[in-house]
């Protein structure tokens, strides 16, 4: 019993932040079709930036800040790397963002190289205890960032003007660009939305365990089948996902030992493609009768 | 007729000059490269290629991209190595069965994901390379991260490739034939398949190739090359350990095939060159740079840039910058050669008068499409018979091109059924029906991108053909025998259609009225019995109309059945035997032109007479 508990409650942590990373694939692949392979990387650099921020500053600040450098770097990524390829097929631009995964993840070994880092819990305190189990109050803050990060996409999308915008470009970014709005930049809007949700959880989880600049690879894997499982399409299914594979990581830790934590999740991403790529979501058969 | 066949004769001469060049390069090369360490270099620079040249069969012929050859390269090593040490397999054999483990496992991935559309295959192959890497570090009985030796050298009929300028030839040879087979591939029935896939999936498919087919095929041609350089890897270094393959040399490869180019199988040898010129140059000054700690990020941040920066400025690689500045030196003649096309004066044929009722060809049955609440095609009956031109004409929007889609199964019917020959097409995809002998062209034409004319043509004939992959990589005599008729198929329904003359244009490069032209010749040329053609005649000037009617008349007066979605009146009503006239997705009415021209309906429904505006109004 205890460990089904723990394995709830490391489940629902760790999807969290799968799911996270989850939502920066749907919203980039939303609304350009590209699959975005820096992602995991991008959520590290909202991490270390934030780390490098809380050398001089106070939490509230480095915070917010690493999510900012976050964005901001996602947008680069679009400026530098997607955007220039607007006129080559899709294979190309994923292409590109590959290269520019290994370039930032390079950058940051020559600046950090391979040592783990860490930041400070954002509330003091010991770990809640539940049926023997136990979940540490960073945690708690790992799950709530989530929350609102859904809550706060989801009011962008449905009720603003900007997020409706950004959504008509998802749909037909032709059409889109006739009405008069500027599908370039709702690209970038993409993109800064994407690294501020992957680096605002990679950010809450550097309290919780270390970060080294290797993870990021990782990262987008697991965000990834997230995505997947939430149809590349909803941001809420895409959390239930990443939690789908933090539960399943978890009971993988539990019962079969550390090693089979990663190999259980790229075991599920490819039988997910193989066998059931709509994820979650209802299987598009569409117009075949 | 004599120009034709002198011309056919260069590639030939070409590919043997070629040929000859390459055994002569690899029988001197012990010469070239007298140092123990750069005969090392060589061999490692022709695995690098052969493994890049496996990703070129995917990338740059199938448009996917996989991120596990060095997984399959794995595979290829470590199975020579359990086979040839564990078993006690003779190394040819170990090889061969790797190669067959690969194939085997990447059909199982490849067939069920390269079904959807995108890119999924990238992220799969990603999770695949890294589950394989972490198995075989995991595994003691493989030696865990350390590896295993006692791997023997090569050998083959009695043949050990055990010192170093053996081992030379043998990864050079293996090199020579990666790129003989990459090249006829390229050039085969299937490559063309293939080509015509990376630049548009609809119309490759509505010319009888099966999408899902094609790119697993050439998937699995990725991972044998991945997989016998494997093996050659283990046999040169004769010990082997999970570190070569990671995902990050996975990566590499894609950067070698990019920076050489996709475009040509050459690219892999271009790209794997720089690539090592790259990362000599590099351990030079990279540590006086970074400091010494920091050399494999270093590496790795070169790598990375490097690839973004090509595919921004280099498109197409080092081969695509040859190829642009081998088109600037050469004069531009062929676009010049273009003298108008000798209009065969061919007596305008009336319907052939026939004693027997014709059969039918295409018939469906209450037909409907709905996109959302939309219903574009209603219910609609038609039926098409041999010999005949039936046009289908209505106002726009009417659901003509939806109609042609459904029936050429691009579109699948929301309702209704299709029988193409008496046998039941409802719902069958585009490739399927395409290869029981139904052609169609299309609105907007598409032009396959570094196609030439004929090439394009080419593409026409998938479904008159049946050589594969591997018969035409040989070449197998029946594969060559059929490329050489489905070559004069091609040539002849170029003639026909009067663009002989522009058969090595670049296709891409032609106005648009020589494109639609185009669009008819790969849609005859691989003998339909049912021919569907969407606006043939928008963009043509009026000597190419009054062309395209004889072509048309010609083709009826061999038995083919005609299908012509046309606005332009004139050549409707002066070609069709029967009219099918359709309004808001209805059949309005079928008649022969002269009951149509004087229905008050379709008078009504295109002039929009005055007790009919209110009908107007509505339908707008």
């Amino acid at each position: 019993m205890r460990d089904l508990i723990q394995i709830a409650l490391t489940g629902v942590t760790n999807g969290s932040i799968y799911g996270a990373i989850g939502i920066g694939f749907v919203i980039v692949h939303r609304i350009t079709g590209v699959i975005n392979f820096a992602m995991g990387d991008l959520a590290l650099v909202g991490a270390f930036g934030a780390v490098v921020l809380a050398r001089d500053l106070p939490l509230w600040l480095a915070v917010p800040g690493g999510i900012v450098i976050a964005a901001v770097a996602s947008v680069l990524v679009y400026l530098l790397g997607v955007r220039p390829l607007r006129r080559h097929q899709l294979l190309v631009q994923m292409i590109a963002t590959l290269g520019i995964a290994i370039a930032v993840r390079s950058v940051l070994q020559i600046l950090f190289g391979s040592d783990a880092y860490q930041l400070r819990p954002f509330t003091a305190g010991a770990a809640y205890t539940l049926g023997g189990a136990t979940i540490s109050r960073q945690a708690l803050w790992v799950v709530a960032i989530t929350v609102v990060i859904v809550a706060a996409l989801t009011v962008f999308f449905d009720r603003t003007a900007t997020g409706r915008a950004v959504t008509a470009c998802a749909v037909n970014p032709f059409a889109a660009g006739v009405v008069g709005i500027n599908v370039g930049l709702m690209a970038a809007l993409s993109f800064a939305l994407a690294g501020a949700a992957a680096g605002a959880v990679a950010v809450a989880q550097t309290p919780l365990s270390v970060i080294t600049v290797l993870g990021g690879l990782t990262l987008s894997l697991k965000g990834f089948v997230a995505a997947i499982l939430g149809g590349l399409d909803r941001i809420g299914l895409t959390v239930v996902g990443g939690i789908v594979v933090g539960l399943v990581e978890a009971a993988a830790a539990i019962y079969a030992g550390a090693l089979y934590t990663t190999l259980a999740s790229l075991a599920l991403l490819l039988a997910l493609l193989i066998v059931r790529p709509a994820g979650l979501t209802r299987l598009r058969t569409s117009t075949r009768v | 007729m004599e120009t034709t066949s002198r011309l056919r004769r260069t590639p030939v001469i070409t590919t043997t000059l070629t040929a000859l060049g390459v055994a002569v390069a690899i029988y001197f090369s012990p010469w070239i490269f007298t140092s123990s360490y750069s005969r090392g270099l060589v061999v490692t620079f022709g695995i690098d290629a052969l493994l890049a040249l496996g990703l070129i069969v995917l990338v740059g012929y199938a448009g996917q991209f996989s991120l596990a050859q060095a997984g399959f390269a794995a595979i290829g090593a470590y199975g020579s190595a359990v086979g040839t040490v564990r078993f006690g397999w003779p190394p040819a054999l170990a090889m061969v069965v790797a190669a067959a483990v690969a194939a085997l496992l990447v059909y199982a991935m490849g067939r069920p994901i390269l079904r959807l559309r995108g890119h999924f295959l990238a992220m799969a192959t990603l999770a695949f390379n890294e589950i394989l890497y972490l198995l075989l570090t995991n595994s003691t009985w493989l030696g865990g991260s350390s590896g295993f030796g006692g791997v023997p050298p090569f050998s083959l009929f009695g043949w050990s490739f055990a010192d170093q300028v053996r081992q030379m030839y043998l990864v050079l040879c293996a090199l020579a034939a990666g790129l003989w087979i990459a090249s006829r591939i390229r050039s085969s029935r299937e490559g063309r398949g293939l080509r015509a896939l990376r630049v548009n999936e609809t119309v490759a498919s509505a010319h009888g190739v099966d999408p899902a087919r094609a790119k697993t095929k050439a998937f699995v041609l990725s991972a044998v090359f991945g997989s016998v350089a494997g093996s050659l890897y283990a046999h040169t270094l004769l010990y082997v350990n999970p570190a070569p393959f990671g995902v990050m040399q996975s990566i590499e490869i894609l950067v070698i095939a990019v920076v050489g180019g996709v475009g040509s199988p050459w690219g892999a040898l271009l790209g794997a060159g720089a690539i090592m010129a790259i990362r000599e140059g590099s351990t030079s000054f990279m540590p006086v740079l970074f400091g010494e700690g920091a050399v494999g990020a270093a590496e790795e941040l070169t790598v990375g840039v490097v690839l973004v920066l090509v595919l921004i400025l280099m498109p197409g690689g080092i081969v695509g910058a040859l190829r642009r500045l081998a088109a600037r030196l050469r004069p531009a003649r062929a676009t010049a050669a273009d003298p108008a096309p000798a209009v065969a004066a061919d007596p305008p044929t009336g319907p052939v008068d026939r004693a027997d009722p014709p059969a039918v060809r295409l018939a469906a049955h209450g037909l409907t499409k709905r996109f959302g609440g939309v219903t574009a095609v209603d219910g609609v009956d038609l039926v098409l018979h041999d010999g005949e031109i039936l046009g289908v004409i209505g106002p726009n929007g009417a659901g003509k091109s939806t109609l042609v889609n459904m029936l050429s199964g691009v579109q699948p019917p929301t309702a209704g059924r299709i029988a193409l020959d008496g046998r039941d097409v409802t719902g069958r995809p585009a490739h399927h029906v395409a290869g029981l002998g139904l052609a169609r062209t299309f609105q907007t034409p598409v032009m396959f991108e570094g196609m030439t004319v004929l090439e394009t043509v080419l593409v026409g004939t998938y479904p008159a053909g049946r050589s594969g992959v591997l018969s035409s990589s040989v070449p197998l005599p029946g594969a060559v025998r059929e490329e050489r008729r489905l070559r004069a198929d091609a040539e002849r329904a170029l003639e026909r259609c009067g663009l002989a003359h522009l058969r090595d244009v670049e296709a891409a490069q032609l106005s648009l009225g020589h494109q639609k032209v185009l669009e008819i010749a790969r849609g005859l040329v691989g003998r339909p019995t049912a021919l569907l053609l969407d606006e043939p005649a928008a963009g043509l000037n009026r000597a190419e109309k009054q062309r395209l009617g004889a072509l048309l008349r010609d083709l009826r007066g061999e038995g083919v059945a005609v299908l012509i979605v046309e606005h332009d009146m004139e050549l409707v009503m002066g070609l069709v035997d029967r009219v099918h006239v359709i309004e808001f997705g209805r059949t309005l009415r079928i008649g022969t032109p002269a009951e149509v021209r004087t229905d008050p309906e379709v008078i009504r429904a295109y002039l929009g007479a005055d007790e009919a505006e209110e009908d107007v109004r509505a339908g707008h």
